[in-house]
């Protein structure tokens, strides 16, 4: 009974990103084109002339009817074919392929260094509930929710990286020490947001727990309550981080653009930006298609995931 | 032992909703002054929410300088009496481009909400309302539109549509539309099924009336929190993309700008950065906190008035 419905249920889910995926394309295709503008002059500037104009127009495709434009893009989309970049000829698919180790490994030392310091930090904010501690742990984490993460990026770089040298501000670094050392700024900049909504999260899940009948069983039971605690913290911690990565990963992306401008790292967020100031529209068609396919992806894998740690969901 | 539920039994929950409800729709426990004023945070932050707001209004008397006023000569000065927060790369007073950055940040951000949550909220009380068919395609639509980080969206639009301020204020609103939908057709949906509406409509009450008196003034509690928590969203984003450049650009002051024009020179001398980043942190998290505290105000009241 649970095996069966688990499989159907992943399936239906899995397939439900299909027509999500298909809308965001869309309305992408649609965003690029069909708004006021000639791609091919705001491309070109005002000074073009109208051979010109003709002519990358050719070499664009926008001088077939929209209908087909949009069929075209949709088989090519499908095979993974996103064109070639209009400044360096480069095919658009090679340079994200280029751009995704690095925005991978910030988006993963972010998410590893907010799950070292929140998930402690949640743990023993439901611990010690209605302390002095957990009051100003709950006032820093809201603090820390609510500051921008481009801001503490900003003030981050100022403090640690300016005013008192220790880390550096650009670049991405060598081999696999000095890779990190670049990430230790930005990925505190991602992380610490990430961090202060995983403290709320595990603090408020544990403190759930822990008024449950299970708990009481097991202390009449005679189990140690450090072993009641801890053991069941551990088993809980994973839902809360499942939930905020999934409600941050559009954050994150967000926050990849301009935190890879703050520290000048390449990536997937560097290449959108410089493509969005070239006009170079293939490139960042191809971006924004692979910037929805993550989102979608993870927000699968984050419903997949829920439904294995909670029964309940694919029982309904 | 409550099975039964007829009207002649006064216990019975049919007329306690009706109770209940009408006290809702009256509006007079719509807010609670009381639980709010003991939250300090929350009182704090509104402190400083007004006090930005009395900056932005009274600008123009409260600048000791204009904020467009280039004087090469005095570039990259320190704090002086003339300038309490130094100039910057074009000898323009850093203060006085920082208290009109607080009119522009607020101004854009409060038409952007009120366009995204008048929209928004219309969308998820249609949606909620007639549920179904129209229920679906809306809210797929809502969740494609909240599949895009709102910055490549905005970033996206603004390179096919250019800079200028009524753009951006129009992109950013259509990033915030499916939040506010949500919202509203979560709550649109609690009250959509409760007895005063069943009744209403037995009456001969039209749709049209049913929601605005009924579904609104329910509703408006959510939509304050909403709004204050966008505005500080908004505001983030706006000085995001002025950050990048494809916001509003200079010699208009903003946060965002100001910040861009900073960074340049980080190294020489972080604090043309510092000073417009420190502003715009304190704003967000006075809002933030204000809308936190505005939700827990609320929130509890609702609940109980559930029973």
């Amino acid at each position: 009974m649970g095996g069966y419905s688990l499989f159907k249920y992943f399936i239906r889910r899995t397939l439900l990103t299909i027509p999500t995926m298909f809308l965001c394309i869309t309305i992408i295709f649609f965003c690029l084109r069909i708004v006021p503008g000639d791609p091919a002059l705001i491309i070109l500037g005002n000074q073009a002339t109208p051979e010109a104009v003709k002519e990358l127009h050719k070499t664009m495709g926008l001088d077939a009817p929209i209908w087909q434009q949009y069929l075209e893009f949709l088989s090519d989309t499908i095979q993974g074919d996103f064109g070639k970049s209009l400044y360096s000829g480069k095919s658009v698919s090679q340079q994200l392929f280029e751009g995704i180790p690095h925005t991978f490994n910030l988006a993963l030392t972010s998410i590893l260094f907010a799950c070292v310091v929140g998930i402690p930090l949640g743990i023993v904010s439901a611990r010690k509930h209605n302390t002095l501690f957990d009051d100003g742990l709950r006032v820093t984490s809201l603090i820390a929710l609510a500051a921008p993460s481009f801001l503490i990026g900003i003030f981050l770089l100022i403090a640690f990286s300016v005013k008192i040298p220790i880390f550096p501000s650009m670049g991405v670094g060598e081999g696999f020490l000095g890779k990190l050392y670049y990430l230790v700024l930005p990925s505190i900049t991602i992380g610490s947001g990430i961090a202060a909504a995983l403290v709320r999260f595990m603090s408020s899940s544990m403190l759930d727990e822990i008024n449950k009948d299970y708990i009481r069983t097991a202390r009449a039971k005679g189990i140690p309550e450090k072993f009641v605690f801890y053991k069941h913290a551990l088993r809980n911690s994973l839902i809360p981080v499942v939930t905020v990565i999934g409600l941050n990963i559009t954050g994150l992306l967000s926050g990849a653009v301009i935190i890879e401008r703050i520290f000048g790292r390449p990536g997937l967020g560097a290449l959108a930006l410089e493509a969005i100031f070239a006009r170079d529209f293939p490139v960042v068609q191809g971006c924004l298609i692979l910037f929805t396919f993550i989102v979608v992806i993870v927000n699968l894998l984050v419903d997949l995931s829920y439904s294995l740690l909670n029964p309940k969901i694919h029982q309904s | 032992m409550q099975a039964q539920l007829s009207n002649q039994d006064p216990n019975s929950s049919v007329g306690n909703d009706v109770k209940s409800a009408n006290k809702k729709t009256k509006g007079n426990t719509f807010f609670d002054w009381k639980t709010f004023r003991q939250n300090r945070l929350g009182m704090l932050s509104l402190f400083v929410i007004v006090f930005f707001v009395l900056l932005a209004v009274f600008a123009h008397w409260i600048m000791p300088h204009d904020p467009l006023s280039q004087d090469i000569l005095n570039k990259f000065q320190g704090i002086s009496k003339e300038h309490w927060l130094g100039t910057d790369l074009n000898g323009r007073d850093v203060l006085s481009r920082i208290i009109f950055g607080t009119r522009i940040s607020l101004i854009v951000a409060f038409c952007t909400v009120l366009l995204g949550a008048t929209v928004g909220f219309a969308v998820g009380i249609i949606a909620g309302y007639k549920g179904g068919l129209v229920d679906d395609i809306l809210m797929r639509i809502m969740d494609a539109i909240m599949t895009f980080p709102l910055i490549l969206f905005a970033l996206m639009l603004l390179m096919v549509l250019g800079n200028g301020v009524t753009t951006l204020v129009i992109i950013i609103s259509i990033g915030m539309i499916p939040g506010c939908a949500r919202i509203a057709r979560g709550a649109t949906l609690d009250i959509k099924d409760s007895e005063f509406v069943k009744a209403a409509l037995s009456m001969g009450s039209s749709h049209l009336r049913i929601v605005l008196t009924h579904i609104l003034p329910n509703i408006l509690a959510s939509l304050l929190v909403v709004l204050t928590m966008n505005m500080s969203l908004v505001i983030m984003v706006e000085a995001g993309l002025s950050f990048l450049g494809v916001g509003i650009s200079p010699p208009t002051p903003t946060w965002g700008n100001m910040i861009r024009d900073g960074f340049t020179y980080i190294t020489t001398k972080p604090s043309l950065a510092l000073y417009p980043g420190i502003a715009l942190t304190i704003l967000v998290i006075a809002l933030n906190l204000f809308g936190d505290a505005l939700r827990d105000s609320v929130d509890p009241h609702i609940k109980r008035q559930k029973k």
